[in-house]
């Protein structure tokens, strides 16, 4: 399982991990010592807890008793409180938010390997959630750009400046959603009395991909191996009396491609 | 002041840089999803506690044989819960 993989990471961050299924606990008994499992798996025989939670698959006919009591799979992210502070589920099954996906979207600082781009007037880091994804993973590539003391880049939508924008390249099977910026804070300038969209602190760009589940998909990557992901962060950088010239800078992201997750099968 | 003016007036050089350098970004529509079926599919955003809610307390047996309720999980920054299908299949 992919929480596997994230667990001590969450763990040192205070956040706890659990998985919910219908299964035995003779069944989860058995998954987690093949798998190294070392977070709770727990048991719901009946699907109550999974009713209870209101997300019971009602489209499944009682007759089919393999997959009758499955809930529509999907994440909560609960403050220590029990309250929800997001909550990821996709309409089909093998469309799976990574948790580290989720974190990134969340704000959290992740374990991965990150690649560092710095100018004078900016500091990017860049990485991907996940190193290893599969059709159907939607994961998120990662900008935390870090303007330098007294420095302010332009937020998407701004006028008049070159704001910042993160173009990826498109190819086949990989969707590319709209980049999440932050919201931007006002900059008055006062020489001109102008107000203008900025992003002056530390702030993260996220850009959410998704790789195609569909047949057709797994057939095309069915002997890929990884894949490259290009794009370029276009932005300008100025402080209170100077606007340095724009910049271009390319990135990439390389990623190990797996075939669909056949994890849970037993033989 | 000098360097304000400076600023004042490179910001129609800048508009027009701004302009030559103007990229859209590109958004590839997500893939279509497979048909599902039998039954429609409910709208899955919208089932079960949402962000704000309180999701309900329970107590399971986890891999081990040990009961776990919701707040005995909880960690000091809160909890990763996941809903899956099965592990046996």
């Amino acid at each position: 399982m992919e929480l596997q993989g994230r667990v001590d990471s969450l763990k040192r961050q205070g956040i706890a991990v659990a998985a919910v299924s219908y299964d035995p606990v003779a069944v989860l008994a058995d998954f987690s010592a093949r798998r190294g499992i070392t977070f709770p798996l727990l048991s719901d025989p009946g699907s109550l807890t999974i009713k209870k939670y209101g997300i019971f698959n009602t489209t499944v006919p009682e007759t089919n008793q393999q997959t009758y009591g499955v809930p529509f799979p999907g994440t909560f992210m609960l403050n220590e409180r029990g309250i929800v502070t997001a909550r990821f589920f996709e309409q089909a099954y093998q469309e799976r938010n990574t948790v580290a996906s989720m974190l990134a979207r969340l704000g959290n600082k992740l374990d991965v390997p990150a690649t560092k781009v710095s100018s004078p007037q900016v500091e990017i880091t860049s990485f991907a959630t996940d190193t290893t994804v599969a059709p159907g993973t939607h994961f998120s590539l990662v900008l935390d750009v870090r303007p330098a003391r007294g420095i302010h880049v332009y937020a998407p939508g701004v006028s008049g400046y070159k704001p910042i924008a993160l173009v990826i390249e498109a190819q086949p099977w990989v969707g590319l959603k709209a980049s999440r910026y932050p919201t931007p804070e006002d900059y008055h300038f006062k020489p001109l009395n102008e107000h203008v969209q900025v992003f002056q602190r530390p702030f993260r760009i996220v850009q959410d991909v998704a790789l195609d589940a569909s047949t057709e998909a797994q057939a095309a990557l069915k002997d890929v191996s990884s894949m490259t992901l290009k794009g370029t962060l276009s932005y300008q950088a100025c402080d209170e009396k100077i606007c340095f010239s724009p910049q271009s800078v390319p990135l990439t992201w390389t990623i190990a491609v797996r075939q669909l997750d056949r994890e849970r099968a037993r033989r | 002041m000098p360097t304000t003016e400076l600023r004042g007036f490179s910001r129609t050089i800048r508009a027009w840089v701004t302009a030559a350098f103007a990229v859209y970004a590109v958004v590839v529509p997500s893939a279509a999803r497979q048909a599902p079926s039998g039954p429609a599919l409910p709208d899955v955003q919208k089932l079960g506690p949402q962000v704000g809610g309180r999701v309900p307390d329970f107590a399971l047996n986890d891999q081990h044989g040990q009961s776990r309720t919701l707040t005995s999980l909880l960690g000091p920054k809160g909890l990763v819960l996941e809903f899956y299908r099965s592990a046996d299949w």
